[in-house]
């Protein structure tokens, strides 16, 4: 039992007693606050040391003899440093409340201490760190989502601490007196080599060989790696912001335009760069060492005698990173467990290859894709859907490792195999493959998605082998839509198989709804659903009878196999699992659909059932770090918040239906990235009459009936025939919200005396963002589909909108 | 109006959600939920090996001792305390229940081509990065669906199915021991024999008492690291060897199951001086069995074990004396025949878990006379 209460009143009572004692006069207020500080410290210490052995204990079981007796102390003092930390609290309750409120003080100090720069290199300057920025967030988004599974919830997790952590460099900005723009901008040259550091640092120190972060651990993860570059890039913006101000008359709408502008290019660069030109780290690695060059020669040696060493030993470095493959090295860094001899970025992801003890494995986006000996896998992705059908003659298969599954296909009588696979490098591999000489095999270079939907021929069997729906692309394959197209591309004895998931011993309730929504929408358009419990779990369709008597059927077609044989499988066992599983399922789960992606809101809960005890920690620590920083935005910047949380929350919807309609995310994420800033900079840098009748509030208003109708109209962008039209309608659909609250921006901000006023606003523009990102990605569009999330776009900009002020004016 | 109506309307803001937080938190405690205890009330067995101490009941089953308050569940989500008694969440509530071929244990030389009833609740005193029951070992029963299948039950479903034995596997049957002990009673009095398939991480105590009524084990060994051991799978390896050598000396039929992982326990020297020490240890007629491993639950982004590695620990072994060393989860692999220690000649072919050819004759081989070591028909 633990003195909690009686620690408390006795650390109270003393405290007390000693600030009554300094009242009457017996000691100074500098004396009882240095005995507390003493009380505070060593308690602090003593906790500290004791639950430090504790952990070492119980990591390496140590045997410590007085081991019950050291947590009983730890726990005390816990107690009294717990209660001696309030009172110490409440000393510098007035510094967090001032902390973000403007002091105006050093707005004096901008103009004695300001050095001279010239014109031009202001404008150049935002540019850069505009460029900068969001070539190295568009790259590192890439390696975030290869490393942590690749779904929405860890690009919008990734996007949200991008945010936070510059906001919090913007606040940071708003209170500094550091005016040397030299200073600033080498710190901003320098901090991407070391996030990219602690990247690698974080990989090897928290997780193990080949083990996949929690989603947890992906917050914490992404908060640390990123803090370094966002917090310096956040804070220099700022600063340039009051340089242009106090030097050039920009106000800030203009340079906050000059900035995106920096960043529309460089989210066109990226789009053309990554669609399989240029691998990942290494244009990273080009774009860092070209920002720092810049800031050398333009900042510290200006056309001195030193500067050509500075030339030529940059030259060499970036003519070793262009000619070399720096992204082996940092692949090996991320991929400990094997050794890897060749890595590639497509438009649609990472295709790493590594050999281990004389075997080749193939990565897609760090998961496995292919492997030597894969013998059960291919059985199972081939044989099951195969044995169906008396007579296959045509068979489509959608993605998986079309080598080894071939071997499996031409044991049978078939004719013509079409293999579907969008990502070009693995599409193009397929095509070398030796197929006899009476099959016609074809690769479709495509879209799985639009090619079924096409009209086209019929198949026997169509086998998808696509990962489960973990992500809202992945989802679309998985949605009553999608299975329609299916069915109408089959014959009428016509079989379809997919596997959403692997076949575990026991389904948990979230395993149980995944299957459970994706089998109940299979039903929907199938007469006949199986589930066939493999090494994944197997679900098998068709509106003609199905039979889970694999061993007698293969007897019956003469087909020899090593594993989906009766030598390791039984049919009444295989149906006894079979009928297990079909009696968990839930009729009531509902049906997946592209406006509902239940499926992969199912999938991510299961995810999050890994490591359950992570659950609540980790909306703990969602709550504080994207949540609270609301309560620090000034009413005046609340419309601004929420505007900002709104548009961060569109764009994410703009990517998927992006996908939905033209079928491409990667490649054209930059590009809607573009036309969001696009938007945002003419918004923020536009002085129009028209514009500036409207009052803050109108525009807000404005704002919030665009989402009401784009909530109501989505739909019809997916019905589009035209890839071209679709992708224009929603780039416009992108810039018109963007340029709205761009403007909302300019408003807010166009009279603000100089100071750190602008800095929170800018500040609530980023943490607004940061949370809409984790709000719409994580939580809205899962859950309640996309129109929901649209409309509730619109009720952030109510919340923004009626408690906040109507102008701006400080 | 300015910062003083801000600040009001912030500390309201804090205000409410502190309440609201306790609200919830109040609503959820365990303190004032009755809904745990009663749905577990039927399940709730008196626990074997438990120890009164001055800060709780100590549970003395496995190496982690977890020492509970009232209320408190243990480690391996199958304790609690209750009026001052530990009490087996897991007796009669197994959440898998299937027929299993021995083989796929694996057993090799007991009964082969005989059929496992195999049970498990949920629970586990480990956990394991790669463990590939996850979703029923890192819970406990009342968070999972579960069959009311009492002892008795259990017997009858075998014998039902013509089960030639009942098969503590899946999860860990340490955490449901009494279950496992009172199901293997009741098995042995109807010919039934009784199986665990267990990590090992279990106290001598009850692993002796255990021996008593298992006729069989299937034990993994997972590493010969101590630090790989921690790092892996949150135990030691002390316990897991001690277990090993009870297991032999009760006579309860041991085969051994070493999973090798790449970068985690695929280094050949570890496996040597495993395979000495289970030389030196009287381990030499017993089974080993290297298996594949492949990217599981944490572990997803390590390749398959290759099988250059598994041929070179087979090798290792054989080297090191070891007489049945055998190749797992690579369909296809001669490495699963069963060959005469003496002659060489195979004296059960296998292929998958099917046994194409016996040519054991009262325990011997067929062709040179030598003893096969195993528990056949």
């Amino acid at each position: 039992m633990y003195h909690v209460t009686g620690t408390v009143i006795i650390v109270s009572l003393l405290y007390l007693t000693s600030f009554g004692l300094y009242r009457l006069g017996i000691f100074s207020l500098n004396t009882h606050r240095k005995i507390w500080n003493t009380i505070l410290a060593s308690s602090f210490l003593f906790t500290a040391l004791a639950g430090v052995l504790l952990a070492l204990q119980i990591n390496y079981k140590w045997d410590i003899p007085v081991i019950n007796d050291l947590l009983r102390w730890h726990v005390e003092t816990g107690v009294c440093m717990a209660a001696t930390g309030i009172f110490h609290f409440s000393w510098h309750l007035s510094y967090y409340r001032t902390l973000f409120s403007d002091s105006g003080n050093n707005n004096l100090s901008i103009k004695k201490n300001i050095r001279k720069t010239n014109f031009p290199s202001i404008t150049i300057n935002l540019f850069i760190i505009g460029f900068t920025s969001t070539s190295i967030q568009l790259l590192l988004l890439r390696e975030v989502l290869n490393i942590s599974g690749g779904y929405e919830l860890i690009s919008g997790l990734y996007l949200g601490s991008w945010l936070i952590t510059s906001a919090a460099g913007a606040a940071l900005a708003g209170k500094s007196n550091l005016n040397d723009i030299a200073k600033i901008n080498l710190a901003f040259s320098l901090t991407p080599l070391l996030s990219l550091l602690f990247l690698f640092l974080l990989s090897g120190i928290l997780l193990e060989p080949g083990e996949i972060p929690s989603f947890f651990l992906s917050l914490i993860f992404n908060l640390l790696f990123l803090l370094p570059f966002c917090l310096i890039s956040g804070f220099t913006f700022v600063r340039l912001i009051a340089v242009a101000r106090d030097n050039n008359y920009y106000l800030p709408g203009k340079s906050f335009s000059i900035e995106t502008t920096g960043g529309i290019m460089a989210g066109i660069l990226i789009s053309i760069l990554t669609s399989g030109l240029v691998n990942t780290y290494k244009l990273l690695m080009i774009i860092i060492l070209l920002t720092m060059v810049w800031v050398i020669l333009n900042f510290y040696l200006v056309n001195t005698s030193k500067s050509v060493y500075i030339k030529l030993l940059f030259t060499i470095l970036l003519s070793v990173t262009i000619l070399t493959d720096p992204d082996v090295f940092f692949r090996q860094a991320l991929l400990p467990g094997i050794n890897v001899t060749e890595t590639k970025d497509t438009p649609y992801g990472n295709i790493t290859r590594g050999e281990y003890f004389g075997e080749e494995s193939t990565y897609y986006n760090h998961r496995l894709l292919a492997y030597n000996d894969d013998v059960i896998e291919r059985e199972e992705d081939i044989h099951y859907a195969l044995l169906q059908v008396k007579k296959p003659e045509k068979v489509f298969l959608i993605s998986g490792f079309a080598e080894s599954r071939l071997a499996e296909l031409i044991k049978y009588p078939i004719k013509e195999i079409h293999y579907i696979e969008r990502d070009p490098v693995l599409a193009g591999n397929s095509k070398s493959l030796m197929v006899p000489e009476n099959i016609k095999f074809i690769v479709e270079n495509k879209d799985a998605y639009r090619f079924i939907r096409e009209e086209g021929d019929t198949a026997n069997v169509i086998i998808m082998l696509l990962p489960p729906p973990s992500t809202l692309s992945l989802n679309r394959f998985y949605t009553a839509g999608f299975f329609k197209d299916i069915k109408e591309r089959l014959t009428e004895d016509g079989v379809f198989m997919c596997s959403p998931g692997t076949a575990d011993t026991y389904l948990n309730q979230e395993a149980v709804n995944l299957y459970s929504s994706i089998y109940n929408t299979l039903s929907g358009k199938f007469k006949n659903v199986l589930a066939v419990a493999g090494n994944k779990l197997y679900l098998i369709a068709s509106d003609n009878d199905l039979s889970l008597s694999f061993c007698h059927l293969l007897e019956e077609r003469g087909i020899n196999n090593i594993y989906v044989s009766p030598d390791y499988l039984a049919d009444d066992l295989i149906k006894m699992r079979s009928d297990e599983i079909m009696s968990v399922l839930d009729p009531d789960i509902r049906e997946n659909s592209l406006a509902f992606p239940i499926a992969c809101y199912h999938y991510q809960s299961l995810g999050f059932s890994k490591n359950l005890k992570e659950k609540l920690p980790a909306i703990i620590l969602i709550v504080i770090v994207f949540g609270l920083p609301v309560l620090t935005v000034r009413k005046s910047n609340l419309v601004m918040y929420f505007c900002a949380s709104a548009l961060s929350g569109f764009e994410i919807i703009i990517l998927l239906l992006l996908q939905l309609a033209a079928g491409n995310m990667y490649q054209l994420t930059g590009l809607i990235l573009a036309a969001m800033m696009t938007g945002l900079a003419i918004g923020a840098g536009m002085k129009n009459k028209i514009l500036d009748f409207y009052s803050l509030k109108i525009k807000a208003l404005i704002l919030s009936f665009f989402y009401i109708f784009a909530a109501l109209g989505y739909k019809t962008v997916l019905n589009l025939e035209n890839d071209f039209i679709s992708v224009v309608v929603l780039l416009i659909a992108m810039i018109i919200p963007s340029f709205i609250t761009g403007n909302i921006f300019m408003n807010i901000t166009r009279n603000h005396r100089p100071g750190s006023a602008t800095g929170l606003t800018y500040s609530a523009d980023l943490t607004g963002s940061a949370a809409g990102f984790i709000l719409i990605a994580g939580i809205l569009v899962p859950a309640f589909g996309i129109k929901i999330s649209v409309f509730s776009l619109a009720m952030l900009i109510f919340a923004g909108i009626l408690p906040g002020k109507s102008g701006a004016i400080e | 109006m300015g910062n003083n109506d801000f600040d009001k309307s912030k500390r309201d803001f804090l205000k409410r959600i502190v309440t609201l937080s306790a609200g919830v938190v109040c609503i959820k405690s365990p303190l004032l939920s009755n809904s745990f205890i009663s749905k577990e009330q039927n399940n709730r067995v008196l626990a074997m090996f438990q120890e009164e101490t001055p800060r709780g009941i100590m549970c003395r089953i496995c190496p982690n001792e977890c020492i509970l308050k009232e209320g408190e569940l243990s480690e391996c989500h199958n304790r609690r305390v209750f009026n001052s008694k530990l009490y087996t969440l897991a007796f009669g509530n197994p959440c898998s229940v299937n027929i299993d071929p021995v083989e796929k244990k694996p057993l090799y030389h007991f009964y082969p081509g005989s059929r496992a009833f195999s049970i498990a609740t949920a629970g586990c005193n480990l956990s394991c990065l790669n463990c590939q029951n996850w979703s029923i070992s890192q819970t406990g029963p009342e968070n999972t669906r579960n069959y009311d299948l009492m002892p008795e039950a259990v017997v009858k479903e075998a014998e039902k199915h013509k089960c030639r034995s009942i098969a503590y596997t899946y999860s860990e049957p340490v955490t449901f021991y009494e279950y496992t002990y009172e199901t293997a009673v009741l098995a042995k009095r109807a010919g039934i024999k009784n199986i665990v398939k267990s990590s090992g991480y279990i106290n001598a105590e009850p692993l002796k008492k255990w021996c008593t009524v298992i006729d069989a084990a299937n034990i993994d060994l997972k590493s010969f690291n101590d630090n790989t051991y921690i790092r892996l799978s949150g135990g030691r390896l002390q316990p897991v060897l001690d277990s090993l050598k009870i297991y032999k000396d009760s006579g309860v039929w041991l085969e051994i199951t070493n999973l090798i992982i790449p970068s985690w326990t695929d280094n050949t020297d570890e496996i040597g001086k495993m395979c000495k020490w289970l030389s030196e240890n009287g381990f030499r007629d017993t089974p080993l069995h290297f298996s594949r491993f492949y990217p599981t639950y944490k572990l997803e982004q390590l390749p398959p074990t290759p099988l250059e590695i598994l041929t070179k620990a087979a090798d290792i072994a054989h080297s090191e004396g070891l007489k049945y060393v055998y190749i797992g989860n690579v369909p296809g692999n001669e490495e699963a025949n069963t060959r005469c220690p003496s002659c060489g000649n195979i004296v059960i072919e296998r292929q998958g878990f099917t046994v194409t050819m016996n040519n054991i004759v009262n325990g011997k081989c067929n062709k040179c006379g030598a003893p096969v070591n195993g528990i056949w028909e």
